[in-house]
C-alpha cells in the first residue's frame, strides 16, 4: 500500500501566471471605475454649471452635503473626490445615499473616493467624523492614513490626527484594517491605528487608564506581566479585548487568557489554547456579542 | 511567455522585487506573489473548506496589492500570512451559520488518490494549530522546513518540532509506523 501521505501533493497550490494577470486586471478594472466615476462627475458638474440641463436631468455626483457655519448660515455643497476643508467655526454634514449621514467636524479634511451601490469610500486625512449607517455590513468605509474603517452597521466616531487614527464606536461595530491586522470593535470600545502598524487591540472607552497601558504593551511587546495585568483587571466588558487577544499570544499565555476569558463568557464546547481552532474563535465571538 | 512575466527579472534580488512591486511594478508583483502563493494557500488549505480557497486566495492578494505601497516592513511572507489567517476568521465570523471546515463531496467519478488526500487533510484540519499549518505547508505544498520557517516568519526551530511532532502524530492517527516522522 502507498503511503497515503504522498498524495496529498496533489492537493497544492498550482503555479498558474495568468492568476496575477487577473488580479491585476481586476485591479485595474477598479481603478478604471474609480477614474471613469470620477470623470463623469467632472463632466456632469460642467454640464451642471452650464445650466444645460435642469438639475432634475442631470447624473447624481458625489455626495450632496450641507456646510454650516457658526453663524447658522447654512450652505449646500456637494462633497467630490476633491479634498474638502472644513473652516475652523463650520461643520459639515454629507447624506450618504439612503444608508446614513455624516457629520464633520471644524477643522477637517475630507474627501469622497468612491459612491455607489457596492460601496461608499471616504478618505479623512485630518479631523473628525461621526458617521451613523443603516446598511448591510461593509457597504461604507472610511479610509485614512493610518486604517481604513470598515462599517458592519454601526454608529462611529473616527479622529485622524498626525499621530494616527482613533476609533470610537457608538453603536454597533466597525472593522479596522491594517497592516494584515483586522480588529472588530464593538459598541463603547476604542482602536487607534498608525500608518503600516496594525490596529490596537480594541479597548472598553471606560477602561482604567492602567488597564488601558497594559493592553498597548502586550501589543507592542508581548510583555507578559502586562498580560497578566489584564487578565487579573479585566472585567465582562473588557470580553472583546480578551478575545482579540488570543488571536496575538502564543499558546502558552494564549491558555492563561482562554481561561480568563472563559471566567466572563463561556466558550464553545471544543475550544482549545491549542488548537485555537477559528470556527471555535467565531462561535465564541458570537457568544460575548450577545453577552453584551 | 506571458505578458506580466516579459520584464526580465532573473537578475533581481528579492528587495529589489519588493520595492519595484511597490512602485507598481506588474511583473515585480506576479514574481513576489507567486513566491508566496504557496505558503498563503497552505494557510487557507489548513483553515477554510477546499471550495472557498480559490477565491480567499483572490481576496488576500487582492487586499495586498492595495496595500504593498503602504506597506512599512520587508517581511512580506509573515504580512501575507497575516492577511490570510485574517481572512478565514474573518470568513467565520461573519458567516451566518457557522458549519464545519469540511469539504462538499465534488460531482462526478471520484478519484481514488484525491479523495485519499482529502480524507488525510480532514484528519490534519483536526490537529493543533502549530502542527496544522506546518503540516499542510510541508506536506501539500511541498515547502522546505527552511521555506516554511522563511516565509511564515516563525523560527527554524519552532517548525522542525511542529513538523516533527506533527507527523509522528499524523502518523499516528493513520496507523502509519512513526519512522517517517524523522525525515523532516
Amino acid at each position: 500500500m502507498s503511503d497515503p501521505l504522498s498524495s496529498l501533493r496533489r492537493l497544492g497550490y498550482q503555479p498558474d501566471p495568468t492568476r496575477w494577470e487577473r488580479l491585476a486586471a481586476e485591479a485595474s478594472r477598479q481603478r478604471r471605475v474609480r477614474r471613469l466615476t470620477l470623470a463623469a462627475g467632472t463632466l456632469a458638474a460642467a454640464v451642471v454649471m452650464a445650466g444645460l440641463v435642469s438639475r432634475v436631468f442631470a447624473p447624481a455626483i458625489g455626495l450632496p452635503a450641507q456646510l454650516v457655519a457658526a453663524s447658522g448660515e447654512v450652505r449646500a455643497v456637494t462633497l467630490t473626490r476633491q479634498w474638502l476643508e472644513t473652516g475652523t467655526s463650520e461643520s459639515m454634514t454629507v447624506q450618504v445615499a439612503d444608508i446614513g449621514a455624516v457629520r464633520v467636524e471644524a477643522g477637517s479634511r475630507v474627501r469622497l473616493k468612491e459612491t455607489g451601490p457596492a460601496q461608499h469610500r471616504l478618505e479623512l486625512a485630518a479631523g473628525t467624523l461621526h458617521a451613523r449607517v443603516d446598511a448591510p455590513p461593509r457597504l461604507f468605509v472610511v479610509d485614512t492614513p493610518h486604517s481604513t474603517a470598515v462599517d458592519l452597521g454601526c454608529a462611529y466616531t473616527l479622529t485622524v490626527t498626525d499621530a494616527g487614527s482613533t476609533l470610537t464606536v457608538t453603536s454597533g461595530l466597525v472593522a479596522l484594517a491594517e497592516a494584515g491586522r483586522e480588529v472588530t470593535v464593538l459598541a463603547g470600545m476604542r482602536a487607534t491605528a498608525s500608518k503600516g502598524r496594525p490596529p490596537s487591540t480594541p479597548v472598553s472607552v471606560d477602561a482604567a487608564e492602567a488597564f488601558r497601558a497594559a493592553v498597548a504593551r502586550v501589543d507592542a511587546s508581548r510583555d507578559e506581566e502586562a498580560l497578566r495585568q489584564v487578565l487579573s483587571d479585566a472585567t465582562v466588558a473588557d470580553a472583546p479585548t480578551l478575545w482579540h487577544l488570543l488571536a496575538v499570544v502564543e499558546p502558552p499565555l494564549r491558555a492563561d487568557v482562554g481561561a480568563a476569558l472563559g471566567r466572563l463568557v463561556a466558550p464553545p464546547p471544543g475550544w482549545s489554547a491549542e488548537t485555537n481552532d477559528a470556527r471555535m474563535l467565531g462561535a465564541w465571538w458570537e457568544r460575548i456579542v450577545e453577552a453584551r | 511567455m506571458h505578458a506580466l512575466f516579459t520584464t526580465v527579472w532573473m537578475a533581481a534580488s528579492p528587495s529589489e522585487v519588493l520595492v519595484r512591486a511597490r512602485k507598481g511594478d506588474r511583473s515585480a508583483f506576479a514574481r513576489l506573489f507567486e513566491r508566496y502563493a504557496p505558503m498563503v494557500h497552505g494557510i487557507l488549505v489548513a483553515n477554510a473548506p477546499s471550495s472557498e480557497v480559490d477565491d480567499l486566495m483572490q481576496d488576500v492578494f487582492l487586499a495586498a496589492l492595495e496595500r504593498l505601497s503602504s506597506l512599512d516592513t520587508d517581511a512580506v511572507g509573515p504580512w501575507l500570512a497575516a492577511i490570510a489567517r485574517n481572512r478565514v476568521v474573518d470568513t467565520h465570523r461573519r458567516r451566518a451559520r457557522l458549519v464545519a471546515v469540511r469539504d462538499v463531496p465534488e460531482s462526478g467519478a471520484p478519484d481514488p488518490e484525491r479523495v485519499e488526500a482529502l480524507q488525510v487533510l480532514a484528519i490534519i484540519r483536526t490537529m493543533p494549530e502549530a502542527y496544522r499549518e506546518t503540516l499542510v505547508l510541508k506536506l501539500v505544498e511541498g515547502l522546505s522546513g527552511k521555506e516554511i520557517a522563511e516565509q511564515t516568519g516563525l523560527t527554524p526551530d519552532s517548525v522542525r518540532v511542529n513538523l516533527h511532532r506533527g507527523l509522528r502524530q499524523l502518523r499516528e492517527r493513520l496507523g502509519l509506523s512513526p519512522e517517517g516522522a524523522d525525515d523532516v
